[in-house]
């Protein structure tokens, strides 16, 4: 019993730190909900994932639950590479427009985050020109 | 004939710009850029994101210097120059290696073969022109590379690989490079492709120094680039 609730909680955590998010997408929200939901059955009913894994021919619910979840893994994995991939056209956009806005004011990056002016475009510039 | 250092072209545009992707290259830019802007006045140098000297050194010399506030890659490095060239007002825009692989002469020979057969692009290749100090293992590399792009572009190129490029403005708005690495130089052909740019290859020298070689592709990178090519094209 102790088990069960304490999984169940967990899941619920889940749940709610899924909804806390956001992200507003029905499938999203769903999938979630859906698992959660799942999940909390068999935790109180465990034979009905040995049955379900009869149904497809299956010998043991709890190897269902692990083909189940290493699927599911592999789904995560690859929605957060893509969305690793949408971050990095990004960051090379915004980093695109940084290098070219510097340079269209005649300033340029200087590690560190310093920004500064090519002194010979200052009106008070005198001597040779330095980016120290 | 190849033009002497200093001639400028015949029939060269109002504005041409030489975009020179750069990544940690101090120790060679200064010639470089001593020999390109003997010719060529608008030369874009994209420092990506270097640890050393090159934005200080390109910018001493003379050069636009565009900075990435991180490394990206030569292609990112590629894209932001050539967007930077549009902005201001390019006509024909010329992609060129920062290690000084290649010779200045030769942009004025695929400038010249551009405006006589009214192409879009003109594609400098090493294996119609000539190689100094290439090495056996590079050279085979380089052959899969190209029987790997013809393959996957449609194209019938001989050098696939090259960054000596010369094309004409209305062209580069058209291609977008999204590749940051070194995968840019197959995403660039296959747009070629897909755009039905109207391209030529020209005969070019390229250099390989000790310096230049060491900087070159591994096997690991080319791996890489197979990567990335493969993952663009299932993220479609």
């Amino acid at each position: 019993m102790i088990a069960q609730v304490t999984l169940t909680a967990a899941l619920l955590a889940v749940l709610a730190y899924a909804f806390a998010q956001r992200i507003r997408l029905r499938w999203f929200r769903l999938s979630v909900a859906s698992i959660c939901a799942l999940g909390v059955v068999i935790i109180w009913d465990p034979a009905l994932a040995t049955r379900a894994a009869n149904a497809v021919n299956i010998g043991r619910g709890a190897d269902l639950i692990t083909y189940l979840w290493i699927a599911l893994s592999f789904a995560v994995t690859v929605n957060v590479h893509l969305r690793l991939k949408v971050n990095d056209d990004r960051m090379t956009r915004l980093a695109r427009e940084i290098a070219i806005l510097n340079a269209s004011r005649k300033r340029t990056f200087v590690p560190g985050g310093d920004s500064r002016a090519i002194p010979e475009m200052l009106p008070s510039s005198s001597g040779t020109a330095s980016l120290d | 004939m190849t033009p002497s250092e200093g001639e400028r072209p015949e029939k060269i545009s109002e504005r041409t710009f030489v975009v020179i992707p750069a990544f940690n290259e101090d120790r060679v830019i200064a010639d470089v850029l001593k020999e390109v802007l003997g010719v060529y006045p608008d030369v874009i140098l994209v420092d990506d994101g270097s640890t050393d000297r090159t934005a200080e050194i390109a910018f001493e010399a003379g050069a636009q210097v565009l900075r990435h506030p991180f490394n990206l890659g030569q292609g990112a490095a590629l894209q932001t120059g050539i967007d930077y060239a549009i902005r201001n007002g390019a006509s024909l825009i010329v992609t060129f290696d920062a290690d000084g692989q290649h010779e200045v002469g030769d942009v004025a020979t695929m400038i010249g073969l551009l405006e006589r057969n009214d192409a879009d692009v003109v594609l400098g290749s090493r294996f119609l022109g000539r190689t100094d100090g290439l090495a056996r293992s590079k050279r085979l590399l380089l052959k899969g590379a190209i029987l790997f792009t013809n393959a996957t572009s449609g194209l019938r190129l001989t050098d696939t690989h090259n960054g000596l490029r010369v094309m004409r403005a209305r062209a580069a708005r058209r291609i977008r490079l999204t590749q940051n690495g070194m995968a840019h130089a197959s995403e660039l052909l296959h747009q070629i492709a897909a755009l039905r740019l109207r391209f030529i290859e020209a005969p070019v020298t390229v250099r390989y120094s000790a310096y230049s070689a060491a900087k070159g592709q591994a096997v690991t990178g080319a791996l890489s680039i197979l990567y990335d090519l493969f993952y663009a094209r299932i993220s479609k």
